[in-house]
């Protein structure tokens, strides 16, 4: 039982970070109908530039600099995510291009990122500074750390945010009218394409902050490290209904708990297998996922 | 108000408009009429910005606004409501009317009170989500969420369809209310009775062209509207 408890509180802090990326996921299909393939390469830029403002700062440790490093990451990633949006999808979306072509240039995107951090980080893993310094707590024999303890916090709070900005500000108003019937929400004025760039911001926001909370989790980064955790955050979207920013955010939970509790009780070389295991079977058994509604496709 | 000059519009290759051409006059309401696939709604989507014609102009208070953005078109008076109603369903009354006023920086409260004295049911509906309402009540709501925008020229396409006989006269009845209080109105519908008796002018599509336009009263009693949209 102790060891199921444990396990529980390990997933947490994983499905938290899933959750945080899915969302980036989710909002962009929903107001594009595109998986965006280049948003697990934004989360691994927001890593990397946690790392490098670690590195300038004199005092790595102080609440300040904890604070500047994952600001400065979520800035950064978010300018990234404006440009991707800006230069590559804007023009394939004004020409209603099919969303192949969107697909393919999203493809695309991933690999610049992925061989830019390359050519300028080099592929060998790069340790990342202990920025903040670890703790362990005990509840009777259960250990959780204060890194886990933050990335939860932090994750719960950023979804809360996030849940005002959609509900109750215009522009959210205006991004969930999009993505239930963009051409009507056009008829009224609604100025789309500064919805679209609002949305990419904000999915890349929370993915550069996921970004920096592995990076203290693991603790060590590379320039492809996006790809795996960006594939899985994608298969949380699709688990719990893509479009659905709720769907995402338990996808993402229940995912990262999944992982832990099986690399638990049967292997850790089964953890990356399971996550594409529930991919195929949510596709096969309910590809609505678990809070998506059925779409009838519109002709 | 409104000038179609000669547009041609094409889907592929196929033309949907040949060579129409219409005038709307300030504070009138005007009748698209025609058959299934006749080009009513093509016509509108040309007007508000959804379609850009191949050929031809589009004059809106003397400005061409053949090639403006939809947007720009809202923000000068243009305001559509499509055919099927399309309220957001997910999100609320109230959201929705929001929605409508997107463009506007001020007098959005104003406008509300407005339009819950031409549809006080919408008042009593305010925070449930628009999908919960009615077909008749999403009709009222989509043509308020249109006058939130503070239209000039209104469009609207088939506003009656799928609506019980006496709710039909209802709709009717507002939008003669709205085109009092000051707001042009182009209307496209396949109801042609309904429709010229609540007209100043019409005009007659087929098959992408237009084959008659006047005053309502006059395509009243012609024969061959009679017999083939008014049911004899």
């Amino acid at each position: 039982m102790n060891l199921f408890l444990q396990q529980l509180i390990n997933g947490l802090a994983w499905g938290g970070i899933y959750a945080l990326i899915a969302i980036g996921y989710t909002m962009v299909y929903g107001v594009m109908q595109l998986i965006n393939f280049a948003h697990g390469d934004v989360f691994m830029v927001g890593a990397f530039v946690g790392l490098v403002i670690a590195q300038l700062l004199p005092d790595k440790t102080s609440p300040l600099s904890v604070f500047l490093v994952f600001l400065s990451a979520m800035f950064f990633s978010t300018l990234l995510g404006i440009l991707i949006e800006r230069l590559g999808y804007r023009s394939l979306w004004r020409k209603n291009a099919p969303r192949l072509s969107l697909l393919i240039v999203a493809v695309a995107i991933s690999l610049l990122l992925e061989n830019s951090g390359l050519l300028l980080f080099g592929a060998a893993p790069r340790s990342f500074p202990e920025i903040i310094p670890s703790k362990s707590y005990f509840v009777g024999s259960i250990i959780f750390t204060n890194l886990q303890l933050i990335i939860i916090l932090s994750c719960l709070l950023l979804m809360g945010i996030l849940h005002l900005i959609v509900m109750h500000t215009k522009m959210g108003r205006a991004m969930r009218a999009v993505a239930e019937d963009s051409e009507m929400s056009a008829l009224l004025g609604v100025p789309r394409e500064r919805v679209l760039s609002f949305t990419f911001a904000l999915g890349s926001a929370l993915a550069g902050i996921a970004g920096v909370m592995v990076a203290l989790y693991a603790p060590q980064i590379n320039p492809l490290m996006g790809l795996l955790p960006g594939l899985k955050a994608f298969i949380a979207a699709v688990l719990g209904g893509i479009g659905s920013i709720p769907g995402a955010m338990v996808g993402g939970f229940v995912l990262g708990e999944a992982e832990t509790l099986v690399s638990a009780y049967l292997s850790s070389s089964y953890r990356d297998l399971l996550a594409f295991l529930v991919l195929i079977l949510v596709l096969l058994l309910r590809p609505q996922g678990l809070l998506g509604k059925g779409v009838v496709e519109k002709l | 108000m409104l000038r179609v000059e000669e547009i041609e519009v094409f889907y592929d290759s196929i033309q949907a408009l040949r060579n129409v051409s219409f005038e709307v006059k300030e504070g009138e309401i005007f009748a698209l009429l025609g058959a299934n696939g006749a080009g009513k709604t093509t016509t509108l989507k040309t007007i508000s910005g959804l379609i850009i014609p191949r050929r031809g102009r589009i004059y809106f208070q003397e400005e061409d606004i053949t090639f403006l953005p939809i947007q720009e078109r809202v923000k000068r008076g243009i305001s559509q409501v499509p055919e099927g109603r399309r309220v957001f369903s997910k999100l609320t009354v109230e959201e929705n009317l929001l929605l409508g006023g997107y463009i506007r920086e001020r007098g959005i409260k104003k406008n509300l009170e407005a339009v819950f004295s031409l549809f006080p049911i919408l008042k009593e509906r305010l925070h449930q989500p628009a999908g919960t309402l009615s077909g008749g009540e999403q009709q009222m709501l989509s043509i308020a969420r249109a006058l939130m925008t503070e239209p000039r020229l209104l469009l609207l396409d088939e506003p009656s369809l799928g609506l019980a006989p006496l709710l039909v006269r209802d709709i009717f009845h507002y939008i003669k209310e709205i085109n009092e209080e000051g707001v042009t109105i182009l209307l496209v519908e396949q109801n042609a009775h309904m429709a010229l008796q609540i007209a100043n002018r019409a005009a007659l599509l087929q098959r992408g062209e237009v084959v008659l336009q006047g005053k309502a009263e006059d395509l009243r009693d012609m024969e061959s509207i009679k017999s083939a949209y008014l049911g004899g």
